[in-house]
């Protein structure tokens, strides 16, 4: 059996909660304004900046400006928004748009072609199954209905566990991102890393199928109310691309990284926060997707 | 408990059971029977009068779906109390949720499986709804909370197979498990997380059922059909200190039957490992009023 190639890494989610009639709450985001989050932070900031990965115009950290409602989504408040006009996005980070403005982010520009909202549900460090335990929450909780929903499936690997806290409060959790080094701060933390480091990413299937069930749970939910979805993954995160539940799945791989004419190496073009795709490719990831959505937009 | 997940098929497969009548649902229930046959407290019916079960070709202890109407039957997920494992069909108890209501049962119980499975299948089902009858109502059993599936690699050349763990899960949340069965690395792996953390820290545990729940219901209310949970006493594991459920609006509704005697007629089933009639009849007895809102 063959591990994923690189380790993995406890991606502590700031002060996620779960409470029983709503989404996730993300204490750490609520009603932020301003420049920095915890996953964009000051000091990652000066960093990226001496090491010179960050275009120029980063220089000044003020050219990006967060909003997150009171829940902790980088958006505008639930109820805000009119049923049957606005495009739901659930993802992660790429959806959420770290290190971007909202403005920039792909969702953004098929909002402003197709002249429509945008509801970004985006949260860095969640997998296909804080995907799918929010849209159930959505829907259970009757928030207001989409005219599409956009499904990006983040990488399979990802997984969440819930941490045990005091009884009878709100609980919170963590997300195993596979990606740079593992920490283990605590034995209940250690041994779900355990788990996944020896487990989860070795032995693949059990991912597999618990991918298929995310993928299909969200959509069939927002199907059975009558909403379309379209779902698609950043190749890169396509793991599962030889699983034969996944091939049965109508799902767009997207390339993440598409050597732009005239891409310069030297400076290449990512977000503020040195870590995620820059604007450049935000407008080539709306244009790819542009056409799907605007086949599944003309139907309805 | 194995069980079959492919691409091509509306809902999960129970393969060794398919287009079958059959008078065992599984190895132990042979045994069982076989070993207490001559016991005193063997209810004599079952020796004078072979208990058949009759699968569809999905396996499941049920008619074809495609014989049930759209808004004409009441559909039935749970354990093997549900699947009426050591039980005529007219003895399980929603056989008298059917003639209360008037309306045929589509058993979707299966032997083995937890909450886990139960939303798969709900979600598969409802997916597929197209191609499927549409419930007038679904009636959630849901079984021992500390169950959980997982997967082996091994398993999957032609279709993931999910084997179910029924750990015996004490009121405290001690495992009794046969380590024997762990015939895999990945099998003790999962085996060693299940037991040190998830039913020892069971903040994991809590959530995972509660968004089984959660998926059940939300996907079947979503296409009109009402739905109605419970779930014996028994198997509540800790239920009162999860703060999910607690303030949920989904109501789990208990089932006692501790009061009745094992020494009463009708206490087993057939296997003499499952609850007989007479507990059959409590539950539905205990259930019925609610039931009759929702249902009717």
């Amino acid at each position: 059996m063959e591990a994923l190639e690189f380790p993995i890494r406890n991606r502590a989610l700031p002060g996620v909660r779960i409470y029983p009639r709503t989404l996730l709450c993300r204490e750490g985001f609520k009603n932020i304004q301003g420049i920095w989050t915890n996953d964009d932070n000051q000091e990652k900031h000066e960093n990226n900046k001496a090491s010179g990965i960050l275009p120029e115009k980063y220089n000044d950290p003020s050219v990006v400006q967060y909003s997150y409602n009171s829940i902790g989504y980088r958006t505008k408040e639930f109820e805000e928004f009119t049923p049957g006009e606005f495009i739901l996005c659930i993802g992660c980070s790429y959806t959420e748009g770290t290190g971007l403005n909202n403005s920039e982010v792909w969702h953004h520009l098929l909002g402003e072609h197709f002249n429509l909202p945008i509801m970004n549900l985006g949260f860095g460090g969640a997998g296909g199954d804080i995907s799918a335990f929010n849209t159930l929450q959505y829907i259970k909780n009757k928030l207001p209905k989409p005219k599409l929903v956009i499904f990006q499936w983040p990488q399979t690997f990802r997984k969440m566990f819930v941490a045990e806290r005091h009884r009878n409060e709100p609980f919170l959790i963590q997300s195993v991102v596979p990606s740079i080094d593992i920490t283990s701060p605590n034995i209940l933390e250690d041994l779900d890393l355990q788990y996944m480091q020896n487990r989860y990413i070795v032995y693949k299937e059990l991912a597999y199928v618990e991918q298929y069930t995310y993928y299909m749970t969200a959509n069939t939910a927002f199907k059975a109310i009558g909403v379309p979805t379209f779902n698609f993954t950043f190749n890169n995160d396509s793991e599962y691309k030889d699983n034969y539940l996944f091939n049965s799945l109508q799902m767009k791989s997207v390339v993440a990284e598409f050597g732009l004419d005239g891409y310069d190496v030297t400076k290449p073009d990512v977000a503020r926060d040195g870590a995620h795709p820059g604007t450049r490719h935000q407008e080539k990831y709306a244009e790819v997707l542009l056409p799907d959505i605007g086949e599944i937009l003309n139907d309805i | 408990m194995i069980f079959k997940l492919k691409s091509n098929s509306p809902l999960i497969r129970i393969s060794h059971l398919r287009n079958n009548t059959h008078e065992f649902q599984f190895r132990g229930e042979k045994d069982a029977f076989d070993k207490n046959r001559s016991s005193p407290s063997m209810d004599p019916r079952y020796l004078k009068t072979p208990l058949l079960y009759t699968n569809n070709s999905l396996g499941y202890r049920t008619k074809e779906f495609e014989s049930f109407k759209d808004n004409e039957f009441i559909m039935v997920f749970g354990c093997s109390y549900s699947e009426g494992v050591g039980l005529y069909e007219e003895e399980i108890w929603h056989s008298h949720v059917a003639k209360m209501a008037g309306l045929p049962i589509m058993n979707m119980a299966l032997g083995g499986t937890g909450a886990d499975i139960i939303s798969l299948n709900s979600t598969l089902y409802v997916h597929n709804i197209d191609k499927l009858p549409k419930p007038k109502a679904v009636i959630f059993q849901w079984p021992g909370r500390a169950r959980k599936y997982f997967v082996q690699d091994s398993m999957s050349k032609y279709g993931d197979s999910i084997y179910s763990t029924v750990p015996a899960v004490g009121a405290e949340g001690e495992v009794k498990h046969d380590t024997r069965q762990m015939h895999t690395m990945e099998m003790k792996l999962d085996y060693d997380h299940y037991r040190e953390r998830y039913v020892t820290y069971r903040a994991s545990l809590y959530h995972t059922v509660f968004r089984d729940v959660l998926t059940a219901n939300t996907l079947f209310n979503s296409i009109g059909a009402k739905t109605f949970n419970w779930a014996w006493d028994a198997d509540r594991l800790d239920e009162d200190s999860d703060f999910l459920f607690n303030k949920s609006d989904i109501k789990i509704h208990r089932v006692r039957t501790d009061h009745i005697s094992e020494k009463d007629d009708y206490y087993q089933a057939r296997d003499m490992m499952h609850p007989g009639p007479l507990v059959h009849d409590e539950v539905f007895r205990q259930i019925k009023s609610k039931l009759e809102r929702v249902i009717l």
